[in-house]
């Protein structure tokens, strides 16, 4: 009886604590990630889901002249800050987010309108680890007119 | 604002947009960056409230009934003015470059986890093929990006050219792809 109350305890806590997950990343979105967005406005869309160590993710976005744009790429806890790339039409890696300390936001300004490609990955913390880390990973986009 | 909350209810998201927002709207009409800020909110909240409901091929069909809208009116804007040198003509033309990602998104949401066609999604993809075949018509080429980062603003400039080709006849075959479109939906 020792051994099955925890478990069992255990097993009653998940459906009791497990929360509405989609919901947590909704919320994460919008209270934590649309804060880096300032003083950028966003653009409504919403892009989040839970993501695994390991795992990658990617998202086409138009990007047009005349404006200011702010991207940015939040990770909730328990996971590590996000990778990720803006790439052309071309295959060119614009930006990567590695070779600036992991930076959750780039601004930039295109002089022509064009298609880009924003591919995300969720780096591993720990290979050795029995089980991968997951979380909410929302990207969110701003702008402003120039 | 009523025909707002009415198109809301029909969609059942009345719970994604509160009276409080409503209110906030109405009272700010004529300042921009609030209302700009209300809407994307209000999308945002839309959108969301329909993907955790399991509606997702209604969130992609309201997305691009807005892109649509967005698109008449801007035709309807440019009116009998010159197509060559107008700026709006060119962002109408830059649309067919959102249009392919229109196109992969609705792809995406064609067939639901169970494996069911969602026959909503088939016939939109279907209504768009008119718009499909305007664009076609116009010519949007851009040219391999070049950054240029600036480490006084942190704003990196993307350098690069775009070639839009627009004839009189191509754009107004475009608008009136874009008015077929419409009226299918609203009526």
């Amino acid at each position: 009886m020792k051994r099955t109350v925890p478990a069992l305890l255990f097993i009653a806590a998940l459906f009791v604590i497990n929360p509405d997950i989609h919901a947590q990343c909704k919320g994460f979105a919008k209270k934590i990630c649309k804060q880096e967005l300032t003083p950028y406005i966003h653009d409504g869309n919403y892009n989040a889901d839970i993501l695994t160590e390991g795992e990658e993710a990617d998202l086409y976005k138009t990007f047009y002249s005349g404006m200011h744009y702010r991207l940015a790429v939040c990770g909730a806890e328990p996971l590590s800050k996000i990778e990720f790339q803006v790439i052309d039409a071309y295959k060119n890696v614009l930006y990567d987010n590695r070779n600036h300390d992991l930076a959750m936001t780039w601004d930039f300004q295109p002089e022509s309108s064009q298609q880009l490609r924003i591919v995300l990955k969720v780096p591993v913390s720990n290979k050795q680890a029995e089980y991968p880390l997951s979380s909410c990973v929302a990207i969110m986009f701003g702008f402003k007119d120039k | 604002m009523e025909a707002t909350r009415k198109l809301a209810e029909g969609m059942d998201i009345r719970d994604a947009i509160d009276e409080e927002t409503m209110i906030r709207l109405e009272d700010n009409l004529n300042n921009r960056d609030v209302v700009m800020d209300i809407i994307s909110e209000t999308f945002l909240n839309s959108s969301s409230y329909l993907k955790e409901n399991e509606r997702q091929a209604v969130a992609a069909i309201v997305l691009v009934g807005g892109w649509i809208e967005g698109l008449y009116l801007a035709t309807q804007l440019v009116g009998e003015k010159p197509i060559e040198g107008n700026k709006l003509v060119d962002r109408i033309a830059e649309q067919k470059l959102s249009f392919s990602i229109v196109d992969r998104m609705l792809e995406d949401n064609k067939v639901n986890e169970k494996g069911e066609e969602n026959l909503d999604i088939v016939s939109l993809i279907n209504d768009l093929q008119g718009l499909r075949n305007a664009y076609n018509g116009i010519i949007v080429q851009t040219s391999a990006v070049k950054v240029e980062a600036d480490n006084t603003t942190n704003v990196s400039t993307l350098k690069s050219q775009t070639k839009i080709t627009v004839t009189p006849e191509a754009f107004t075959g475009l608008r009136d792809a874009v008015n077929s479109l419409r009226s299918n939906f609203i009526l």
